[in-house]
């Protein structure tokens, strides 16, 4: 561990930018949107990332290694032939929470079973994760701490933690970490025991501030595995516009569609991925026309179900789900995990 | 066409020219294909490849052959899509693009010695016809070796005239029915499951196998089980549309399972704990 004094967070940036170019969350004033919302973008030059408590972004950290649109092939249409189109661009994320650094650890882990997905893989191993510890909930929708991803543990290099107004500490997590701690140790300060001490009192309070950590009693996998048929699924899908705003939004869904590109001369094009999810209708359509999840509640069950059964049964870990709550926060008729596993649990209450 | 090496863990597909075509019906094209690069696909019976059209799209189609000496295989394409019109549109000579194969097959080994009853149902004679050809290749791995076909009527049947040569087996019992035949048809008429009652080889010792709509595989099921057939050795293959083939896109998920992974052929015991199967 070493310490970061915010007087030095500009040499720490520019050091950083001789790994890639570093990207944080910035605030967008969107005259569309309503109001103001943070965006991962590539800091300007000069410019300082905020490193302070807020509304998490509107799209999390995992978007920039599995972008909503991104291109895998090219094609020549005369000749047929293909290229794989791996971006390798070297990235450096900074200022990225907990909850998030999380959905990158379990995206690892399932990105890399079965045929590991190249293109995801790509940007990642050249990417260096710098987390941000939260000291509290950032916003009023998020549950991470009844998901045992408020503290950062994994998905990240470097962690920083703001223990003063004036200092980060900075732990590693990584070999990449490790080398960029000690390249970089001119710009660090060495940590003292009291700084360590100061550390473990900062992460005492934290887990105070983000509360008990019980909400429910029972296990969400068993809840969801052993309530397929509870009334739970239908009263809330009720209300589901099937806009697909939760699944766009999750940092730990992947379903993607393909299609194809070809602008004009129309001599070569491109075949590309774009996110699709679950709850969007069609989803799970066949040829002829029969569609295998037509009903909402379905839908709405099997999101539910592979967040917290179906991916860790087959990659492990724990949920699916970091509680960050952006499908929660952005759903417009107000369905979300927490809601549905707290009627889970009662229903179950109720039947013994 | 330029040659590209075959990564079974990409996207990129590799290529395969259009020998042979033939209209099986009024929407059902046939393709022989042989692949560019020489090397044969070296399919397990009831996998499925994805096949495409730079510019157009890719789609899952079941392979229809089992391997053989030629290295071709063959493949039957429904006009639904875009791509599946594209591809009626194809001439001998082109060629498309092909990733695979996917899936598991069907379980040709765990049948072995045993007596096998293929069960198809309209369409599910694609995928079922690269097991019928392996059967018969190797007909002597197998007890009785019964094949059961429904259509709904005789102008969609597929393969007639390899249905004619299989029916011509003295080693095989071929059963063919239709749902409406018109006036003057000869063959059998009525729903397949009349026809399990009177099969050959003992139902304890049977593999079925059964590929067809949903529905169809309902009933189908049903009866096996009251004639006898274990639950184990009761196969289907499934329709979902995989996006990917790889086990990434999400399309094909039935409960936790991945069809393009796990199946498209699942047994009846797999299939009675995914519920959203059937």
């Amino acid at each position: 561990m070493v310490m970061l004094s915010r007087v030095r967070l500009a040499a720490f940036i520019d050091a950083l930018r001789r790994h890639g170019e570093v990207v944080a969350p910035r605030p967008v004033l969107d005259p569309q949107a309503s109001g103001e919302y943070r965006r991962y973008e590539e800091l300007r030059s000069g410019e300082l990332p905020e490193l302070a408590p807020g509304k998490p972004a509107l799209l999390p950290a995992s978007h920039l290694f599995l972008p909503p649109r991104e291109t895998m092939l090219s094609y020549e249409l005369e000749s047929g032939r293909f290229t794989e189109v791996l971006d390798r661009e070297p990235r450096v994320v900074i200022g990225v929470p907990p909850c998030e650094a999380h959905a990158l650890a379990l995206l690892d882990q399932a990105l890399s079973q079965g045929v590991p997905d190249r293109h995801y893989r790509a940007r990642r191993e050249n990417a260096t994760v710098v987390s941000l510890a939260c000291a509290e909930p950032c916003w009023e929708q998020c549950f991470c701490r009844q998901m045992g991803t408020h503290r950062a543990t994994d998905g990240f290099d470097l962690l920083l933690t703001p223990i003063d107004a004036e200092r980060f500490t900075v732990e590693t997590n990584t070999e990449k970490g490790d080398a960029l701690t000690a390249e970089l140790s001119g710009v660090f300060a060495p940590a003292l025991d009291a700084d360590r001490a100061a550390l473990d009192s900062w992460n005492v309070r934290c887990d105070a501030a983000f509360g008990p950590s019980e909400s429910w009693s029972a296990d969400p996998r068993a809840l969801v595995e052993d309530g397929a048929d509870d009334p739970v699924w239908s009263t809330e899908a009720e209300r589901c516009l099937s806009c697909g705003a939760c699944v766009l939004l999750c940092p730990t869904c992947t379903c993607f569609d393909m299609v194809e590109s070809v602008p004009l001369p129309c001599s070569a094009g491109t075949r590309e991925r774009c996110r699709d999810g679950c709850m969007i209708p069609g989803f799970s359509a066949v040829a002829h026309g029969a569609d295998f999840r037509s009903d909402r509640a379905e839908r709405l069950r099997h999101r539910t179900r592979r967040k917290f059964a179906y991916q860790p049964e087959r990659y492990g870990g724990g949920s699916y789900c970091v509680g960050c709550g952006r499908c929660h926060a952005h759903c417009p008729v107000d369905i979300g995990p927490i809601g549905l596993l707290k009627e889970l649990e009662k229903d179950r209450e109720e039947a013994r | 066409m330029t040659q590209q090496a075959r990564d079974p863990d990409s996207w990129t597909p590799w290529r395969a020219r259009i020998t042979e075509t033939a209209m099986l019906t009024e929407t059902e094209r046939f393709f022989r294909l042989e692949p560019i690069d020489g090397q044969a696909l070296g399919q397990v019976p009831g996998q499925f490849v994805q096949v495409c059209l730079p510019g157009i799209g890719e789609a899952p189609i079941s392979v229809a052959s089992a391997p053989n000496e030629e290295g071709t295989f063959d493949l039957v394409v429904r006009k639904v899509g875009n791509l599946t019109e594209a591809l009626h549109r194809t001439v001998e000579g082109q060629s498309v693009g092909i990733r695979g194969p996917f899936g598991r097959g069907f379980p040709v080994d765990s049948c072995r010695g045993r007596d096998l009853v293929i069960i198809a149902g309209g369409i599910g004679l694609v995928p079922l016809r690269s097991l019928i050809q392996h059967g018969l290749m190797h007909r002597n791995r197998f007890k009785s070796f019964s094949v059961l076909y429904g259509a709904k009527r005789p102008a969609e049947m597929l393969f007639k005239e390899e249905l004619i040569a299989w029916q011509g087996r003295p080693d095989t019992d071929f059963h063919i029915t239709v749902d409406v035949a018109p006036s003057g048809y000869l063959g059998h008429v009525g729903l397949i499951t009349t026809l399990i009652p009177y099969l050959e080889g003992s139902p304890a010792d049977t593999s079925a196998i059964v590929v067809g709509p949903p529905v169809m595989f309902r009933f189908v099921l049903r009866e096996l089980l009251a004639h006898g057939v274990p639950e184990d050795h009761i196969w289907a293959s499934l329709e979902r549309h995989m996006k990917c083939g790889i086990g990434q896109c999400g399309h094909c998920q039935i409960n936790g399972a991945l069809t393009c992974r796990e199946g498209p052929v699942f047994s009846a015991q797999e299939l009675s704990r995914l519920p959203e199967a059937i």
